[in-house]
């Protein structure tokens, strides 16, 4: 891998250069300014203890989610089936650029958008800091749990784009399996969950969560408040988590799933551009 | 510098190129004409190393196309005959992309950058969207893209379609001036008057199959049965008369205030013979050289066909 990676610098000059670049994040950073802003004049006039705030703010962390979950595959879809299309695949083909360097460039160009575009919403929660609505370390953990899962689903999408032949299919692709990681897995374990409960089986989970960075995002808020409750209400997502199994929190697996899963994604989608010839 | 063994491509039961054997010697300009779907593209794509042969190899200063790309990566300049261009970049934006993929840094990049820019007439365009430019610019933007590394091969496909009759000349010129240079060039083109006027060598495919690859003179020896050689003299007229006209080999004479224009039947050894014998018995030659009276398009109609796949 080259430290000076040119597909890198071209793909990051492109997309600050492009007008596309400059609309989401004006769109974005509305739209969670009107989100944020009632929350925090609540916050704000709300009588009850700051230390009883910190889940306040939690939604927004969500929305973060949500938003990377939309834009890195956005971002990535395109990466080759892009070339493809617009018929400058062969110039990168033949020239001696590594798979690894392309493959490497186009997937961090796109997570460092992503990235910029969530450091963007910084300021935002530092404000929230200021009025308890949010604690440091909860705060740090669901943040890289939203960088790994862009990056995930960069990954994601910029497989796809190499396996595909047209960037609407990848793009399809992405979003739906996004989707199901996203709620269908949700809907899947409350399912399973609900089974059991009428069988008279204490509550589990079947490990198909661990695959959810949102699930991930919801463990790390758990020491404070409760947020799911499939098949036993009252009962926290931590308390699902099979112990016997897996003796770690979920946002420790599902780290550690998206990170192995990213890796894989990247070495099927190099291996597949080193194999890939100009049609 | 290119030596194509055995080259063959199938697309399902399709045969693209079948088995092609030729070779490019260094320092050349050859022509790869062909009907529409002959394999033109098929072969300089393999070539090119972006596409892979069912069979058989090619090679470019004896590094495999199939087994060592990465060599020959940095051995040629590839134009394809359809490409497209990056959006939100600017000329020097684009150059400067390809450079560093080369590995060309700092000074010695906007070195190149420049150098390419004024020889290809596009300084004045330096900081314009690629997307912008008209399609002659692209074309020659294309072309300054493929020398970025200064590969002593340069393979192009159709690399003067669509421009206008200026730009294409302008093209052919600077090609003609890189291969004076010691560059090698493969050519395929359908502008076959245009591209026989600057080639040495020319390689005629058609259903996939080779049909001939030699030197232009000797080809217009097979298509005519003989070549045209034009003599150019200052002294020894009558004496020269005498040896032309009782040369055997020579079957058709035609005199011009300078010499002869002789229609010669014989091989390189004994054409180099009766300018030997000029010489030693006195005949002040200035100019032996082949006069060349049929074109590339008249070759191409008698060898092939008009058959495709």
């Amino acid at each position: 891998m080259r430290l000076n990676n040119p597909v890198l610098t071209r793909e990051m000059r492109a997309r600050a250069k492009g007008k596309r670049s400059f609309l989401v994040h004006i769109l974005f950073l509305t739209f969670f300014l009107f989100v944020f802003l009632p929350i925090y004049y609540f916050v704000l006039k709300s009588e009850t203890p700051w230390s009883e705030n910190s889940s306040a703010f939690a939604g927004l962390l969500f929305i973060l989610l949500g938003f990377v979950s939309i834009v890195s595959p956005a971002f990535s879809s395109g990466s080759i089936t892009g070339e493809r299309e617009q018929k400058t695949l062969a110039f990168l083909l033949v020239s001696p650029l590594r798979p690894f360097t392309v493959i490497f460039g186009k997937v961090l160009s796109s997570f460092l958008f992503s990235a910029l575009l969530l450091a963007t919403t910084l300021p935002f929660f530092f404000l929230a800091f200021t009025v308890g609505g949010i604690v440091g370390k909860q705060f740090l953990l669901a943040f890289i749990i939203i960088l790994i899962s862009s990056l995930f689903f960069s990954s994601m999408a910029l497989f796809f784009s190499s396996v595909s032949r047209r960037t609407a299919s990848a793009i399809a692709i992405t979003y739906g399996i996004v989707l199901f990681i996203l709620i269908g897995t949700f809907f899947i374990e409350g399912y399973l969950a609900s089974r059991h409960k009428a069988g008279g089986n204490p509550p589990y989970l079947s490990g198909i969560l661990y695959l959810n960075p949102a699930a991930g995002l919801l463990s790390t808020m758990t020491e404070q408040q409760s947020y799911l409750t499939f098949g036993s209400p009252g009962k926290s997502l931590g308390e699902f988590i099979p112990y016997k199994f897996i003796p770690l929190p979920i946002w420790v697996v599902n780290v550690i799933l998206l990170l192995l899963l990213t890796y894989l994604l990247l070495l099927f989608a190099t291996r597949r551009y080193a194999r890939m010839e100009r049609t | 510098m290119l030596s194509v063994r055995g080259l063959t491509k199938d697309y399902g039961k399709l045969r693209a190129i079948d088995n092609l054997e030729f070779e490019v010697e260094e320092g050349i300009v050859y022509g790869f004409v062909g009907p529409n779907g002959a394999g033109k593209t098929t072969t300089i794509d393999i070539i090119a190393t972006v596409l892979k042969p069912t069979s058989g190899d090619a090679f470019v200063n004896g590094y495999s196309v199939v087994r060592e790309k990465e060599k020959v990566k940095w051995l040629i300049g590839y134009m394809p005959d359809f490409y497209g261009v990056y959006h939100d970049m600017s000329v020097w934006e684009y150059l400067d992309f390809f450079c560093s993929a080369y590995g060309l840094e700092g000074e010695k990049k906007r070195k190149r950058i420049d150098e390419l820019l004024e020889i290809f007439d596009l300084a004045h365009k330096r900081d314009d969207e690629v997307e912008a430019l008209s399609r002659g610019m692209r074309q020659k933007l294309c072309l300054a893209r493929a020398l970025v590394h200064d590969p002593p091969l340069l393979l192009l496909d159709e690399p003067a379609s669509g421009m206008d009759p200026r730009a294409r000349t302008e093209v052919l010129q600077l090609l003609k001036e890189f291969a004076r240079k010691g560059k090698t060039i493969f050519i395929s083109s359908h502008i076959l008057p245009e591209i026989g006027s600057i080639c040495d060598k020319v390689g005629i495919i058609e259903k996939g199959k080779l049909l001939i690859s030699e030197s232009m003179d000797k080809l217009e020896e097979k298509v005519k049965g003989f070549r045209t050689i034009r003599i150019e003299i200052i002294e020894g007229k009558e004496i020269g008369e005498r040896i032309v006209r009782s040369n055997p080999q020579i079957i058709g004479i035609r005199e011009w205030e300078r010499g002869w224009e002789v229609d010669f039947q014989g091989s390189d050894s004994s054409l180099a013979d009766l300018l030997g014998e000029l010489v030693r018995e006195g005949v002040k030659v200035v100019s032996f050289a082949p006069s060349r009276e049929i074109t590339l398009t008249d070759i191409f109609m008698r060898i092939t066909k008009g058959e495709t796949q």
